[in-house]
């Protein structure tokens, strides 16, 4: 108490002896504190200090600062500080494959079995351990080590560090679903195949009460066996909940976009999730396998309005029948397909093997003796313009079941895979043949661009179109990469982008770019044409880039850059680099002949990559109509700014519209990203 | 699992009286906060050191968690008050991490890298500051939470006279009587 009048007092005089004169400051407090000697030495003190406290505060908020940004980079750095750690005294971590929501994914080496590759799960961040959290962690680590199922990822162990809980899961090396679809139709004694997996892998999961949740062909890896066969393996099992409880409801933009075409309508109004849904986005799955397209799409640019939008098509049932767009499908499966897809949760099948069941018989297949069905690969051939899969039921050897004649897969004979494809050369993949296009003989798959250097230094760029040597070559099919590019859709197991595969582009763009590259290091000019979707590009800092865009037909084109990020479930940054206010008269549109330059061709300097390193994309977006999104966007976006997009909202925007673009490349609407990869 | 609608409510509960309800905020806030902060900084990471001050970590959390029409303006002062004690413990829980394996360093000379100052500023324990403003909050509860809110919620002198009620004269007269009271007490540690 007496500490606490001293202070009362010391203040006091202390705040009267601030207004006083100088002069006559030291006679006054000691008049005031009346012979106490402690409290004189304490107001002589505080003054002392008020005369010095000056940078105080400034010190303070510095320090402050600093601190809350170590505070965000922690989680970055803790993930950082994992690799090369030994968890359990067993599993040597490796590298990072991926995060999201709160949980980050690694790949380990299990010391004790055989050097073998594990993943680890890794419940991060959670600062104050959130006892929920944790226990939902813990709870449904156990749920998936109950399935026990060759189609269900295993969980092989489990354990904390550092007070965070980890699950150990097996490593799987193979390619998602979205890959196989993406190549073109698949034969449909395949799709029974790889649906009777996921149905038995589900059936699994659902005996032990676990809806899967965020069932989609990401979430279905056609797994590599040794033998070159592969299997299929239902991944993130209910992960994404546990990891990101509340993603749904504290941000739209975690909400999983890649997610909502699978969807149920009573999961869309908000409602729990069951086996019905899980039967419902298993009935989008069959529809994609079967017709290569997804049952209802929906052009929004709001995450709100996609939902409705779903909601409402799913509602009013207004899909294409699959046997318009695929005529040899046995009409009893189609009916299969639509009855897993009403929108009463009561109206679909009861549970998964009804489906499998009514499934397997309308495709007039024999069931898989093996439950762990097969499919028999054959790895790319350089001598065959297509590759074909063939499947086995049970045995690898044995000859492939063949129910549907008109579809009846050739084997091609095994050649060498392409050497210089800088791929996963030894892996073999499944490929088939696609109505549309037929697969190339496996091309010399660009490891980012080989670009030759030109003789001239300083070219200018009008010369440059017609100097420069083609090496992606335009006209063939084009190959691109999947990179590693892990979607906004929550923690995704990550074995499955980490493996490289070529895919065959949909469909020509109405467009191409010219990229040509000055180095830093050697002064040289080099340039490429691209006219795929997405292409990798090596470059160093300093390094100049020009861009022009040719559009081969009249419409809007809209350049953005996308900025390197350090994690991928952080708003990604844009700016848009065109049109500006001056650039063609502040307007997207071209006519057919006309092109775009980036910079101008009499600008001295290329545009140059700022100092962050990472991948840099440049995103280019051509559409037949302006696109209202960018040209809101763009109005908005700070000229001074230099076009950068600040607002959540409009970087959401852009996001979602721009991953629609990649999803629709078309006459209508189209992109190409054009990735900096800079060292 | 409606945070917004939690959060408003907390508050509401905990305005009312209900200091139960001050314990269940802390936690929801401190989440929350530490979301915010990562996404400030992937928004800006070019002008990191100017954005990521503690202002617009907590005005970025207000707008976010709160429904502003159905919270009245004193709930929006008692934000910033939890908000400033949130980050408050935030930072003092990292600036510990971080200097678990070091000893004393109050007051050392260190430039601090990356800002432009003219000016070495003194390098401060976060750690002592925190003891500092717990003493505080014993002997003078008002200038205690004064210097939270502006150095925790970023908060200048006409905001915090609106949060405690209290004419911004007021304030500035009680943040200079704290300033020098927390320069001596951070001084007098070192000796």
């Amino acid at each position: 108490m007496r500490s606490m009048e001293q202070h009362r007092r010391a203040m006091e005089i202390f705040q009267q002896a601030l207004d006083m004169p100088p002069e006559v400051q030291s006679e006054c407090i000691q008049a005031l504190c009346a012979g106490d000697e402690a409290l004189l030495q304490e107001v002589r003190e505080l003054l002392k200090s008020h005369q010095e406290a000056g940078f105080l505060s400034e010190a303070i908020q510095s320090k402050i600062a600093g601190m809350a940004e170590a505070v965000v980079q922690a989680p970055l750095r803790d993930a950082l500080a994992l690799i090369g750690k030994k968890l359990k005294g067993r599993y040597l971590i490796e590298k990072e494959l991926g995060s999201g929501g709160m949980g980050r994914v690694f790949q380990a080496r299990d010391e004790e079995v055989h050097e073998r590759l594990v993943v680890i799960k890794v419940l991060l961040e959670t600062s104050e351990p959130n006892e929920w959290l944790l226990r939902k962690f813990s709870h449904e680590g156990e749920a998936l080590a109950r399935i026990d199922h060759p189609n269900v990822v295993k969980v092989l162990d489990r354990g904390t560090y550092n007070r965070q809980p980890f699950l150990v899961m097996e490593f799987i090396q193979g390619e998602p679903l979205t890959r196989l679809i993406q190549r073109g139709m698949v034969p449909l004694n395949v799709a029974v195949r790889i649906v009777t997996s996921i149905c038995q892998a589900l059936n699994a999961a659902h005996h032990e009460g676990i809806v899967h949740r965020d069932l989609k062909p990401d979430n279905v890896m056609l797994w590599k066996l040794k033998d070159g066969t592969q299997t299929v393996k239902l991944i993130d099992f209910g992960v994404a909940r546990i990891a990101n409880p509340h993603s749904a409801e504290r941000t739209t933009t975690a909400f999983p976009v890649g997610t909502l075409p699978y969807m149920a309508a009573e999961i869309l109004s908000g409602g729990e999730a069951t086996v019905a849904c899980d039967v419902y986005a298993l009935g989008v799955i069959t529809y994609e396998l079967l017709t290569g397209q997804r049952p209802f799409q929906v052009e929004a640019t709001t995450q709100n309005a996609a939902m409705f939008q779903y909601w409402n098509a799913q509602n009013e049932r207004c899909f294409v029948r699959p046997r318009e767009l695929r005529p040899e499908i046995p009409k009893p499966m189609e009916s299969v397909v639509l009855k897993a897809l009403a929108f009463h949760p009561e109206d679909r099948f009861h549970n998964v093997l009804q489906f499998e069941r009514e499934f397997s018989a309308s495709g007039a297949l024999p069931a898989p003796a093996d439950p762990k069905s097969e499919i028999r690969v054959v790895p790319p051939s350089p001598f065959h313009t297509a590759e074909t899969a063939v499947f086995t039921s049970g045995k690898p050897d044995s000859p492939a079941s063949q129910a549907d004649s008109s579809n009846q897969p050739e084997r091609s004979s095994r050649g060498d895979s392409s050497s210089s494809s800088g791929l996963d050369e030894a892996q073999p993949h499944l490929s088939v043949p696609s109505a549309s296009h037929a697969v190339p003989a496996a091309p010399p798959a660009a490891p980012a661009l080989e670009i030759a250097p030109s003789k001239e230094k300083p070219i200018p760029v009008g010369l440059l179109v017609a100097g420069i040597t083609l090496v992606a070559v335009a006209g063939m099919a084009v190959w691109l990469w999947g990179g590693s590019r892990f979607t906004q859709a929550g923690p995704t197991h990550s074995a499955d982008r980490s493996t490289l595969m070529p895919l065959p582009m949909r469909a020509a763009l109405p467009f191409e770019s010219v990229v040509s590259l000055k180095r830093a290091t050697t002064g040289q000019t080099s340039g490429v044409n691209i006219n795929q979707a997405e292409q990798n590009i090596e470059c160093q800092t300093g390094d100049e880039i020009r861009l022009r865009v040719n559009p081969a037909k009249a419409g809007y084109v809209y350049i953005l850059s996308e900025s390197p990020r350090p994690t991928e479930e952080l708003l990604p940054r844009y700016t848009i680099l065109f049109p500006s206010q001056q650039d063609n008269h502040g307007s997207a549109r071209f006519g057919r002949g006309q092109h775009i330059d980036l910079p101008e061709p009499t600008a001295r300097q290329g545009l140059k990559l700022a100092g962050d390193k990472g991948t840099e994309k440049l995103w280019i977006v051509w559409a037949d109509e302006s696109v209202a999104v960018l040209e809101t966007v763009r109005t908005l976006a700070n000229p001074r700014d230099n076009g950068a997009i600040r607002k959540r909202e409009q970087v959401t925007a852009v996001r979602d519209l721009l991953e629609a673009a990649s999803v629709s490349s078309g006459d209508r609407l189209a992109n190409q990203c054009l990735k900096f990869e800079h060292h | 699992m409606l945070p917004k609608q939690d959060l408003t409510q907390l508050l509401l509960d905990w305005r009312n009286g209900d200091a139960e309800a001050y314990n269940r905020l802390i936690p929801l806030v401190y989440d929350e906060l530490r979301k915010i902060a990562r996404r400030i900084v992937a928004d800006q990471r070019s002008d990191l050191r100017h954005t990521l001050q503690p202002t617009a970590i907590v005005h970025e959390a207000y707008s976010r968690l709160i429904h502003e029409s159905e919270i009245e303006w004193q709930s929006r002062a008692h934000f910033y008050g939890i908000a400033g004690r949130t980050i408050r413990r935030i930072i003092v829980d990292e600036f510990r991490k971080n200097n678990a394996e070091k000893r004393g360093g109050e007051w050392e000379q260190v430039s601090l890298d990356g800002v432009q100052a003219a000016v070495k500023l003194p390098d401060v324990n976060l750690l002592a500051l925190d003891r500092a403003l717990e003493k505080l909050e014993s002997l003078d509860e008002r200038k205690s939470r004064i210097t939270e809110l502006r150095f925790f919620s970023g908060l200048t002198n006409l905001e915090i006279g609106e949060v405690l009620g209290i004419s911004d004269k007021t304030v500035e007269r009680e943040w200079s009587g704290a300033k020098a009271w927390l320069h001596r007490e951070l001084t007098r540690e070192t000796l």
